[in-house]
């Protein structure tokens, strides 16, 4: 069964394009992390996706049925922004509300929330919450049904490192339980601990890059004669890029014993070596260089 | 479950107490009001009827030194008022007696016969300071309020309870009150639209439907607690520390057609026609809240439609056609007695068609599978 098929879908804002014609089939589970730069549209496509924001034209099917049909709804979740609470209530009353709707028992609701480790403040109201207690709130609403599609905007927006990792963690075990999830984030570096799986939304449209597809392995060395390393390993047919005293070589793991002797044999002495991996912030950089020439 | 939902947000929301405490507050102070105002009541009755008898005295007076001057015999008609203006001199003693002896109930038959000479006073071409249509129209009060042994109360300012109750009612149940209560109960359901945190309800498995009828149901309570309110507490404190009287509601009040209403019959028509109307106003509002989504622009329709409909009832026009009519109850209830059916069925088909069109605009949730 395909989880989510958005096709042909636009979105406009009177003559504003903010989505133009995307198509977009995932159908196993696992994570997709959706990323762009502020103001692409990011948020206004998974308000799409849950039909909270109608679609211009297209069409979107989530696990087989319509998106406008709220019976679907039972095994989605939106993991959304804080606006959606309401200050003067209880984070309690909000999960009250959401346990009731998806007709979740009372202590599934408990338990997402002192797994969370929300008891101590469950019946503060929300206003005397921090940010990351809200997040922690926008969480566990969002795990109460366990759904199936669980589209996440900006997870892990005010969290401590603890909360991160232990979001991470839910995360990995709803994708080993079948869980698709769709991961809105400007956090990077998170989504590499993830996924590899990316959607770029550039000028309206959808680009699913599979970071799998780009992983090259390339060491930093940090040696005490650049210019001669590069010499030596250039005659010895390697990928060099030099900056100053570091060397940039893109060799697959195998080749790092012998990549090392050369260096050594020829009387350079090594200082650093780092490992690089191709990351989501390189691909980042590769899809939005003119926003980031525009920026700088 | 999401009625329980909405009503958790409008309590918790303050305001909503805050109102129904005002409430209570003012209907107390309006019966310690009424209660001082008892002896001024009394002494200003007095004074009134002392004011009648002054002027049927300095007539009496006059007519008596006019008899001197002409021989008795003379002037049939002088020498009838003067015997009339006597009798009537007598009457309004015997009024202002009663009256300060608290004699209430026999108050009414002094008055009668009081009134009734007067009328014939007036009929001899003297002076009386009331028109023969007041007269009459006390007179035939007085007589239905002897049928139900029941003394004359003072409309504004009685601590009895059927009168009581319809002071407060005419007080609260009035376009003003109307638009506050619903601008208390209904801005936290609009203002869902204004923060965006409707989302949250938007990205679960509910149906429109469900969804607007809750909203509706939770608007349709928290309006029938404030009416239950007002009613009670005018009750309670009124049959607590009210006049003590047998039989309260059998009193009388005037209706627009000169003829009379029961109090009791009264009081179920507010409370029949006040729930009524917090049905077809809290559709109204849901209806307004999906169309426009903005909290204040919803707060001035309603304001627009409610000043709107008050100075249609200034003018006269008052329609049993439409619904709104309703938001002035007393006005309203004594122009339709005995009981207004076209009017109870077009408040609820009002309700059922603004019902209806909300849920044809709000189509983000379809029934499809």
């Amino acid at each position: 069964m395909t989880i989510i098929h958005l096709k042909d879908v636009t979105k406009r804002y009177k003559k504003q394009v903010v989505i133009n014609e995307v198509n977009l089939k995932i159908e196993r589970p696992g994570i997709w992390a959706l990323v762009g730069p502020n103001g692409v549209g990011k948020t206004t496509l998974l308000n799409c996706i849950c039909n909270i924001v109608p679609i211009s034209s297209g069409t979107i099917t989530l696990l087989g049925k319509s998106h406008r049909s709220y019976h679907v709804f039972k095994q989605i979740a939106f993991l959304q922004d804080n606006s959606i609470l309401f200050h003067y209530l209880t984070g309690y009353d909000h999960l009250k509300y959401v346990a009731d709707s998806h007709q979740v028992p009372k202590s599934n609701m408990l338990e997402v929330a002192e797994y969370l480790g929300m008891s101590n403040y469950l019946f503060k109201r929300v206003e005397d919450y921090s940010l990351g207690m809200k997040q922690h709130l926008l969480v566990a609403l969002s795990l109460i049904n366990k759904p199936k599609l669980l589209l996440m905007d900006e997870p892990l927006n005010g969290l401590d490192p603890t909360s991160a990792i232990l979001i991470r963690n839910i995360l990995l075990d709803l994708v080993k339980q079948g869980t698709t999830v769709i991961l809105s984030s400007h956090n990077l570096a998170e989504i590499d601990r993830v996924t590899n799986q990316i959607i770029f939304l550039k000028n309206g449209k959808l680009f699913e890059v599979n970071r799998s597809d780009y992983l090259t392995t390339r060491y930093l060395f940090k040696v005490s004669n650049a210019k001669k390393a590069k010499k030596v390993l250039t005659e010895a047919r390697y990928q060099v890029n030099d900056s100053a005293h570091n060397l940039d070589i893109e060799i697959s793991e195998q080749d790092l014993d012998q990549c090392i002797k050369h260096i050594h044999n020829s009387n350079i002495t090594i200082l650093d070596i780092q490992k690089q991996v191709s990351s989501s912030e390189a691909l980042y950089q590769d899809y939005y260089s003119e926003v980031m020439k525009g920026a700088h | 479950m999401l009625i329980k939902f909405e009503l958790k947000k409008l309590w918790r929301s303050r305001l909503y107490v805050i109102t129904l405490i005002l409430t209570i507050a003012f209907v107390l102070g309006f019966f310690i009001r009424n209660i001082v105002y008892q002896d001024i009541n009394k002494a200003e009755e007095i004074a009134r009827f002392q004011g009648y008898r002054s002027d049927v005295l300095s007539q009496i007076i006059y007519q008596t030194d006019l008899l001197r001057e002409i021989a008795e015999g003379v002037d049939v008609n002088l020498e009838e008022s003067l015997k009339v203006g006597r009798a009537l001199y007598h009457a309004l003693g015997d009024l202002v007696e009663a009256r300060e002896r608290d004699q209430e109930l026999a108050l009414l038959q002094l008055e009668i016969d009081a009134l009734e000479l007067a009328i014939i006073y007036q009929d001899l071409d003297n002076y009386f300071p009331l028109s023969l249509e007041e007269l009459t129209d006390e007179v035939e009060k007085n007589t239905k309020l002897i049928s139900v042994s029941l003394p004359k109360e003072p409309e504004h300012a009685s601590i009895q309870p059927a009168v009581f109750l319809r002071q407060i009612a005419s007080f609260f149940f009035t376009g003003f009150s109307f638009y506050v209560v619903i601008t208390v109960i209904g801005t936290p359901i609009v203002k869902e639209y204004d923060d965006y945190s409707i989302k949250l309800t938007y990205s679960l498995p509910l149906s429109s439907r469900r969804l607007i009828l809750s909203k509706w149901a939770s608007l349709v309570i928290s309006g029938a607690i404030w009416l239950s309110t007002v009613i009670c507490s005018a009750l309670i404190v009124s049959t607590l520390f009210g006049k003590q009287v047998d039989q309260p509601f059998n009193y009388l009040f005037r209706t627009a057609q000169q003829d009379f209403i029961r109090a009791d019959h009264y009081t179920y028509q507010i409370i029949l026609f006040g729930f009524l109307f917090i049905l077809l106003l809290t559709a109204l509002v849901v209806l307004l809240t999906l169309l426009v989504k903005r909290s204040r622009v919803v707060q001035l329709l309603t304001l627009v439609l409610f000043l709107s409909v008050e100075v249609m009832l200034r003018q006269g026009l008052i329609n049993v056609t439409f619904p709104f009519t309703y938001q002035n109850l007393d006005l309203a209830i004594t122009h339709f007695a005995p009981i207004s059916i076209n009017g109870l069925a077009m408040i609820i088909s009002n309700v059922f068609v603004i019902l209806g069109l909300a849920m044809l605009i709000d189509k983000r949730r379809r029934y499809l599978c």
